[in-house]
């Protein structure tokens, strides 16, 4: 998976302007390289917890070619899937999965299936 | 008939379809229609008759959770639209946070073994896990930041604060990571666990007359600050950052644990936890009890105060106490044994006083979820003899010293 700079920034304002809460969004993303970033609500507004709330619309942009990664933040943990984010992985199995740590500013991409974690390469360009 | 839109996640199961037909006046009838001619579809969105955790429904762009959920009306015409739901969140517990980051975040741990009937819960916040081993690292880490924040604090000066114990080693752990010096005023006949404990972390000690309690040590820590500029106080009793500590941090951490409460249980010392984790909970479960344990008048309080014993900090706005119930010495004594036979929790005496509390008002409430905060552990009380001596020689032996 790519993200190239311009998405990452918005990453990194989006979970700044939510900071010390978690932020939350989607990444729509085009033969494997991000090409913009869907910000969400996060409905538990909580620096420990997100509950994703975008657009209805957003969830269908796969039909318009696009493949979709989930995106939230850490405030200081690391950006690995924690206990929560796998059991509460649900429906996207197996998809995109993206965590940034903001303090370390680290990105990384998983694919999280029957409870294990795999990691996704995230390059820049 | 009525549209349901299916997302790419969901397509497998209904033939790779991104929309299919359903009948139904409800989303129940609706989702019931599906799941009889898609029950792969159904395994995945429905539990128990209602809608899966990991599915969010929305019927004509509204998100059900706002509307009557699977009792929503529909009629023909209307578009379902069916949704993964995500939800997440960091790791409570990592390595590599410094020690004044791993403030807060305790475990909440329920009581069975305490409450009154199965219908009542009692969940306890266990704050002596905190690095000095008390609620006030909260406070002091607070009080800090917040002096800094505000140019009140500079290099060179030296912080002052009348305690009852526990905030000034909460202090003197802060003071000495952040490079301050600290003085601290507290009665003479505090525990000596307490006072080599200030020692121990780096703090000056200078006692005030046990008999005037914790209210003569803060008169004697306005002296030696209005003598001598170089003292800074942060004075817990009346600095907001005490509260909000509790509002951002014990509250919300109850809050985001706990799908109700009915109750919140925290001792009455500077009021800290009681108006900012009550304020906190007030907004997430707006029929919640704040209620407050507070010493009988006329005990020597330690960490709790009686408001009938003249002072009341300016932090603490009574009125917003739903209920004030006394304890005594005894009653606390009685429910700290009590939580350490059943529950294994050994915590400060001001822990009974709020267990005991937390029990009485479960048995009355009868139904629901009590949540009380335990606002230290037993380490610092190790040297009094209630922990072992037959409870009618408790409230004598307790009366000439300050326990609490």
């Amino acid at each position: 998976m790519v993200i190239p700079a311009g998405v990452r920034d918005r990453l990194v304002e989006h979970a700044e302007a939510e900071k010390p809460n978690e932020a939350c969004g989607l990444i729509a993303l085009r033969d494997g390289v991000a090409e913009r970033y869907i910000r969400g609500e996060n409905e538990s507004a909580s620096p420990y917890r997100f509950e994703l709330k975008v657009d209805p619309e957003t969830w269908f942009l796969e039909d318009e070619g696009y493949e979709l990664a989930v995106f939230h933040s850490h405030l200081s943990s690391p950006p690995r899937p924690s206990r929560t984010d796998v059991e509460n992985i649900g429906l996207w199995e197996d998809r995109p999965y993206v965590i940034l740590a903001l303090h370390t500013g680290e990105l990384a991409g998983w694919r999280i299936a029957g409870g294990k974690i795999e990691p996704l390469p995230v390059d820049a360009t | 008939m009525i549209r349901v839109r299916i997302p790419p996640t969901l397509r497998a199961e209904v033939a790779g379809a991104r929309e299919v037909e359903a009948s139904g006046a409800t989303l129940r009838e609706v989702l019931a229609d599906l799941e009889e001619r898609f029950p792969a579809l159904g395994r995945q969105v429905l539990e128990d008759g209602d809608i899966a955790p990991f599915v969010n429904v929305y019927v004509n762009s509204e998100d059900v959770r706002t509307l009557e959920g699977v009792e929503t009306p529909v009629s023909d015409g209307s578009t379902v639209i069916l949704l993964p739901a995500m939800a997440g969140g960091e790791h409570e517990l990592v390595a590599g946070r410094t020690l004044l980051e791993s403030i807060g975040r305790t475990p909440l741990v329920e009581l069975p073994r305490l409450a009154p009937s199965a219908e009542v819960r009692i969940f306890a916040k266990l704050e002596g896990q905190n690095p000095t081993g008390s609620i006030k690292d909260r406070v002091a880490v607070a009080l800090v930041d917040a002096a800094e924040a505000a140019g009140e604090l500079e290099p060179g000066q030296e912080l002052l604060e009348p305690t009852s114990g526990n905030t000034g080693i909460s202090l003197a752990l802060v003071a000495k990571l952040k490079g301050y010096r600290l003085t601290c005023v507290l009665p003479e006949n505090a525990t000596p666990e307490r006072v080599k404990l200030l020692e121990l972390y780096g703090a000056n000690v200078v006692f005030s007359p046990g008999s005037e309690g914790s209210n003569g040590a803060v008169r004697l820590a306005q002296r030696l600050a209005g003598a001598d500029d170089r003292y800074v106080m942060l004075n817990q009793y009346a600095n907001d950052a005490n509260p909000l500590a509790h509002y951002d941090g014990t509250g919300a951490e109850i809050a985001e644990a706990l799908p109700q409460v009915d109750a919140f249980v925290a001792g009455l010392g500077t009021g800290g936890t009681l108006m900012g984790a009550g304020e906190r909970l007030r907004e997430s479960f707006p029929d919640v009890l704040v209620t407050a344990a507070e010493p009988l008048q006329g005990d020597l309080v330690y960490g709790l105060r009686s408001l009938a014993d003249g002072y009341v900090p300016p932090i603490l706005d009574v009125s917003k106490l739903d209920r004030k119930l006394l304890v005594s010495n005894e009653e606390s004594v009685r429910a700290l044994r009590l939580l350490l036979d059943r529950e294994g929790i050994f915590a400060g005496v001001s822990s009974g006083a709020v267990v005991h509390v937390a029990r009485r008002i479960a048995a009355e409430l009868g139904e629901g979820m009590v949540v009380c905060v335990l606002a230290d552990a037993g380490w610092k009380y190790l040297s009094a003899p209630f922990w072992t001596q037959p409870l009618q020689d408790v409230e004598p032996g307790m009366e000439d010293k300050l326990w609490w």
